[in-house]
């Protein structure tokens, strides 16, 4: 059976009660877990709260923080401030060139192209390159539900496009909500029609709301397990397992 | 052999969440109108939805639809954000076959 993440809960500017009554209908929803978005400033209250969330409804909280940076220097120094404390990062981005460095750099997870500004630098040499590192590209459904007319065509075009580019490339893709309010949440199969309506199938579409996120969440907490000294290198703990001097 | 029904029909079992009380013809004018917007007259004509039931009280209601257009409808209501000034999302239950298992499996 499939465990059905929504990545893209937008805390940010919510209170407390607005973010557990969102969580409570993400339950009624199925889903398993959730990736909310936190504000750096304001991390250590609100890893405290997500933590307490996660006790009081048996759901899996992530924390998460959207970078949105101007320069390649900005980006490395504001990575490097919040490796250690977020477990899913993602970068906006207009810039190709700042996106290129954002997606080799491995503490990145997630590019995202929900909106034609974000999303300018997502090209078939991106695509190349996120499909190379193992990365991921994300959709965030909010931007498409709250716009209206000409916007919604320019981001449905915009989306297909991007769906298409994702397909050929083999670009693994994330489908979230972006849900800044409860009524912005949309159940799996809901959000995987509107990612049926862009052009994704199916199968694909629920992939990106299960398989890939969980995938992120699993690699990145074992990255911030304080026994994991680098990527594939982990303390193992016990006598058995203690290397003794030859 | 000629087939019992010529169009296979679905019965979507959906919720509305809102803080308001709304009825059920503002949203299945809601839902006609997402409709429209997405995929037109044509696209109207295809899905061929009916309103069966709506229970204010809960806020639940079923439509029935074209079967192969199913996922297409789903995205139609998944797309309101609101119903004139107010705040609203739909979602579906669930989706049967006919409308007995629709009531008994997914209305509150």
């Amino acid at each position: 059976m499939r465990r059905y993440i929504d990545l893209g809960i937008d805390s940010r500017n919510m209170l407390p009660e607005d973010l557990k009554s969102m969580i409570n209908i993400a339950c009624s929803m199925n889903f398993s877990a959730l990736g909310v978005k936190l504000d750096f400033k304001t991390k250590e209250q609100d890893l405290k709260l997500l933590k307490q969330l996660s006790r009081e409804y048996g759901i899996d909280l992530a924390a998460r923080i959207d970078l949105a940076p101007r320069s390649r220097t900005r980006l490395l120094r504001d990575l490097r401030e919040s490796q250690k404390t977020f477990e899913v990062t993602a970068v906006h981005t207009k810039s190709g060139g700042l996106a290129k460095t954002a997606i080799r750099d491995d503490r990145v997870d997630l590019i995202s192209i929900s909106s034609k500004d974000s999303g300018a630098a997502f090209s078939p040499s991106i695509a190349r390159l996120v499909a190379s590192t193992g990365k991921a590209v994300e959709f965030e459904l909010s931007s498409l539900i709250l716009s209206k007319g000409q916007e919604r065509i320019d981001l449905l075009s915009w989306m297909r496009r991007c769906a298409k580019l994702a397909k050929i490339f083999h670009v693994n893709v994330v489908i979230s909500s972006g849900a800044a309010d409860k009524y912005l949440l949309r159940s799996p199969m809901d959000q995987a029609s509107i990612a049926h309506l862009i052009g994704m199938n199916l199968p694909t579409a629920l992939d990106s709301l299960s398989n890939i996120p969980q995938s992120i969440l699993e690699r990145n907490r074992a990255r911030l397990d304080p026994r994991q000294i680098s990527s594939g290198v982990r303390i193992k703990e016990g006598k058995d397992d203690a290397c003794s001097p030859r | 052999m000629m087939p019992v029904h010529l169009v296979r029909r679905r019965y979507v079992i959906f919720h509305v969440l809102s803080e308001h009380n709304l009825s059920g013809r503002e949203i299945l004018e809601a839902i006609r109108e997402s409709i429209g917007i997405l995929f037109g007259e044509f696209g109207l004509s295809r899905l061929r939805i009916t309103p069966i039931l709506f229970d204010e009280r809960s806020s639940e209601g079923i439509l029935r639809c074209n079967h192969d257009d199913i996922w297409d409808l789903r995205a139609a209501m998944a797309l309101i954000d609101q119903i004139g000034s107010r705040k609203v999302s739909i979602s579906v239950k669930g989706v049967s076959g006919t409308l007995n298992a629709a009531k008994r499996r997914f209305l509150s």
